[in-house]
Formats: C-alpha cells, structure tokens, sequence
C-alpha cells in the first residue's frame, strides 16, 4: 500500500481513498446532458441531488468540452463564478472544483470558495497554476498532447501514450510544486479521450497503474466518453455499463477521483472495488455467521 | 462458588473480523458485552463453558471460545479464566459429569472466591425459512423450553435444560444443547458443597431473546441469591 496523502480543501485522503467527482455543467450544450442543469435553479437541484446521492466533490463547468460557440472568459466567469459562491453558501463542506483553463476564471472561482481547479487542458495557459498557488489550492494536470482547447484529435498518434502522458504530467505536477502549489494539492489525470483517440485511451486504461506508480493522487474522467461507446459501439445515452465496467478497472489499478455524471452507480462500484480490494469493510455481514 | 452465570450467543458475528462497516445485529454485541460485565464485575475467576463447532473446517480454535474471551477482553476486568469445551453432540451424561467437575473444582477452591460462568449457547438455527438450516417447526417449541428454563432459575428451571434431547436438538441445529446441559449440571445438586438436595438459587438479573437470522439468541444474566 502506497503511503500517499493528498489534501482538497481542508480534507485530506489517502492512497485507499476512491472519490466521486460529480459534473455540474453550467452550459447549454454539453454532450451528455444538453443543457439539463443551464438553468440555475436546475443547476443547484443537481448539486443538492449529487450530494445526496454521496459525491465528496463537484466539478463546475462553464464552457462544454467539444468545439463550439466561442465562450470568452467574462461570460464564462457569469456563467460559473456566482455559482460557485452560492454552492459555497449552500454547502459549506463541500469540495468544489470549478473545470476551467482560465487563470483569470480560475482566480475568481477561488475568491469565491472553490477548492479545485480543474485544468482539463494541459496547462493552455500556465498562469493558472501560479493562482492555483496564490490561494492554497488544489489543481488537475492533465495530459493533451498539447492540443488546444476545444479541439478534437485528429490522425494524432504516439509512440507509446503512457509515456507520453507521463512525462506530460509530471512535468505539469513539478512545475505546479515549483510555482508554489502545495506538493499534496496537485493531482493528476491523463484525460481520457483528449487529445487521444479510442485505442489510446483503451491503453491509458489498461496500463493505469503506471500512472498510480508516479506517487500523485489521480483523477480519471470516463464518464460516458467515445472510448467506451466506440468499445461497445453504443451511443451517448447508453454507456454507463461500459463506464462502469472501466471506473471498476481504474479502481482496481488505484485511481483516487472519478469525475462522473452518474453518481450512485459509481459510488456503488468503487465501494465493491473497495471492498473486494480490503480497502474498505463490507457494509453488513451475517451470511454465515449467525 | 459461582456467584453469576452468564448466557451468551456464539455467532462468529460478534468477532472483530467479522465486523461490517455497520453492525448485522444492532446491539447485540453491546448486549452481550453488557451482559458479561455486569457479571464478572466481581468475579475472581471465569469459567467459559462452550460447545465444540458443529462443523470444523479450520485450526481455529471453536468460535463459541472465541466469542467468550473477545467478551471477556471488551470488559477490560482482570480475572482467570478456564475453558471447558463440551462436544456440541455430547451425551447428557457427558454433559452431566462435566458440569458437576466444575462444581466440584469451586468446592475445592478457597471459600469466598466469585467464579461467573461464561456458557456460550445458541438455541435453534432453523426458526425461519431464511434462518441457516431452513424452517423447522418443532425449534419453537424447543427454544421456548429453554428460554422458559432460563427465565425460571430462581424457581429450579435450569434443571429443565437436562430434559433437552440430544437428537431433537442436533435435528434443530440447537448448537447450545450440550453447553446448556453443562450449566444445568454445575449450578444444580452438585452445588452448596456437594450435599445432595443443597442449591444454590439464581434470579434472573437480565434476559434478552432475538432471532434477527433465524437463530435463537439468549443473552442473560443470572445471580445467586445471597
């Protein structure tokens, strides 16, 4: 068992620690819920609902990931910073990740209490890890390829993905550290289906462990991605078995955070992945015992 | 002399190891170990009386052993202990002959010294249709005989758990037959010095009965009347 600890917020973890990342998408355009929580009063239903349903983190997005509409960083700031501060108000203990690549949204998120920032692209713009510093929080490294943001992969290839993602993120994670984020608060995540095509992220998968070896907390986001429609050949809307199937397989190599639309089925599995890994008791046994 | 008697369950879910993130059986444990405190409070000497495991797979010592001392340990009092395991399908005669060696073994010891005897004892595992062995509808009659035994020590009833027959009850999974047996022995004739006709009497302090699984619990208390 690795001796890892890693803090967000003022809570800290370990390396047994499976958490449900839940998405909150202040959008109307994204892939999965088409707009469902654009509304804010639908927004914070979702989040009341999440944390009931037990996620320990939400993740605030203001711009979908695919290409689109071009959202500037004022109208991206309208769309998640009050929000967050009203998550805040609302939900004291909870950990909040706003999903950005702004330095300039990123600062305002965490003047109004966000605990995380999220950066799903790659260190675009790298002042967003110096605020990341300025105000004690935690950040997500991922790995890109170096695309820009809001762009597909097209005809991109690797020698070898893992070590590309590799050496991607740790040299993010060491450049966050440089810059003065707490060692513990940087996480990492090789972004499944960013700057990849269906066969690398199949291979991130299968060789996780070698990203759970470099000593970071990580973060994997899965949730209802082409790799796993392309696996199955099955269309938004009807992934959550195959989700499932590989949040299971991330557990068992020992991912830490899972960023998710579906709360109570990811927590329902990486509790039994938990449990069968000794990492956490059954809730209740009698079979056999009585 | 022994002063208190205690009856507890042998289930292995009140092992430590078996424990989920939330207990199977709301307080039980807490019952059990409730039970066994007050009972030992003053005692100078312990005697665990339990059955052998009705089907070994394993080295381990028999789970009703090891459900007595993780009780005892959770009292945090100091006292000896002595073991006696019983076959679970061992005669009444077996049974008899070793409870009188307890009684016989307090009568040798020096006069004032409280002894508590641990029995560890289940009534029958086929009350219900999910219980362990399936339904039986001859356990409730049998379990109501030795609930009704224990709840009537003052007036003698322990010596009813004598007239528990060995094959109805191995037919019923009544795994506390024989230890039963063994406490009706040891605090029956053989008590008061051996006289025949001389016993002790015991008042029921507390008694509990559940059946969550299927499997008739017993935790009770019982004390000498001074």
């Amino acid at each position: 068992m690795s001796d890892l600890t890693f803090r967000l917020g003022s809570r800290s973890f370990d390396a047994r620690s499976r958490l449900v990342m839940a998405i909150v998408n202040r959008t109307p355009d994204s892939f999965y819920d088409k707009g469902a929580t654009w509304r804010e009063d639908a927004a914070f239903e979702r989040v009341r609902t999440v944390v009931a349903q037990g996620a320990d983190i939400v993740d605030i997005g203001g711009i979908k990931a695919a290409p689109g509409v071009e959202i500037g960083p004022e109208e991206e700031k309208e769309r998640v910073v009050d929000f967050v501060a009203a998550v805040r108000a609302e939900h004291p203990e909870l950990l909040i990740s706003v999903d950005t690549w702004r330095a300039s949204v990123g600062r305002a998120v965490l003047e109004a209490g966000a605990d995380i920032l999220n950066d799903a692209w790659g260190g675009a713009d790298p002042e967003l890890v110096e605020v990341a510093a300025e105000f004690d929080a935690a950040v997500v490294c991922t790995h890109t390829g170096g695309v820009t943001p809001r762009t597909r992969p097209h005809r991109i290839e690797y020698d070898d993905v893992v070590a590309s993602v590799v050496d991607s993120l740790v040299a993010q994670a060491d450049r966050a550290v440089s810059v003065g984020v707490a060692r513990d608060r940087v996480v990492i995540d090789p972004a499944h289906d960013f700057g990849k095509n269906s066969w690398h992220s199949l291979e991130v998968t299968r060789r996780l462990d070698e990203l759970t070896a470099l000593g970071w907390p990580l973060l994997v986001s899965l949730s209802n991605k082409d790799f796993v429609g392309e696996a199955l050949d099955l269309p938004v809307g009807e992934r959550l078995t195959g989700t499932l199937a590989a949040t299971a397989i991330s557990a068992w190599h020992g991912a830490h955070i899972y960023r998710v639309h579906e709360v109570v089925e990811t927590r329902q599995v990486l509790d039994m992945v938990s449990v069968i890994a000794g990492d956490l008791p059954p809730a209740r046994t009698a079979r056999g015992l009585a | 002399m022994i002063t208190d008697v205690v009856v507890v369950p042998g289930a292995l879910l009140l092992l430590p190891e078996y424990q989920g993130r939330v207990a199977a059986a709301p307080g039980l444990l807490e019952s059990c170990v409730g039970a066994v405190r007050d009972a030992v409070a003053s005692a100078h000497h312990v005697v665990v009386v339990h059955g052998t495991d009705r089907e070994p797979r394993s080295a381990r010592p028999a789970a009703g052993l090891r459900v007595a001392d993780h009780l005892l340990g959770a009292t945090h009092e100091n006292f000896d202990v002595e073991h006696v395991g019983v076959a679970w399908d061992a005669s009444v005669a077996d049974c008899i002959a070793l409870g009188r060696a307890v009684a016989d073994r307090e009568d040798e010891r020096s006069g004032n010294r409280a002894t508590t005897l641990l029995v560890v004892a289940d009534g029958s595992a086929r009350r219900t249709e999910k219980a362990p062995g399936h339904f039986d509808e001859r356990a409730a009659a049998v379990d109501d005989s030795i609930v009704g035994a224990v709840r009537d020590a003052a007036d003698g009833g322990l010596d009813r758990l004598l007239d528990l027959d060995p094959t109805l009850c191995a037919d019923l999974l009544v795994t506390g037959r024989a230890p039963l047996q063994v406490l009706a022995a040891a605090t029956g004739e053989a008590l008061g010095g051996g006289h025949e006709g001389e016993r002790t009497a015991y008042e029921v302090v507390s008694c509990e009965v559940s059946d969550p699984f299927g499997v008739l619990y017993v935790v009770a208390h019982l004390r000498a009347r001074a």
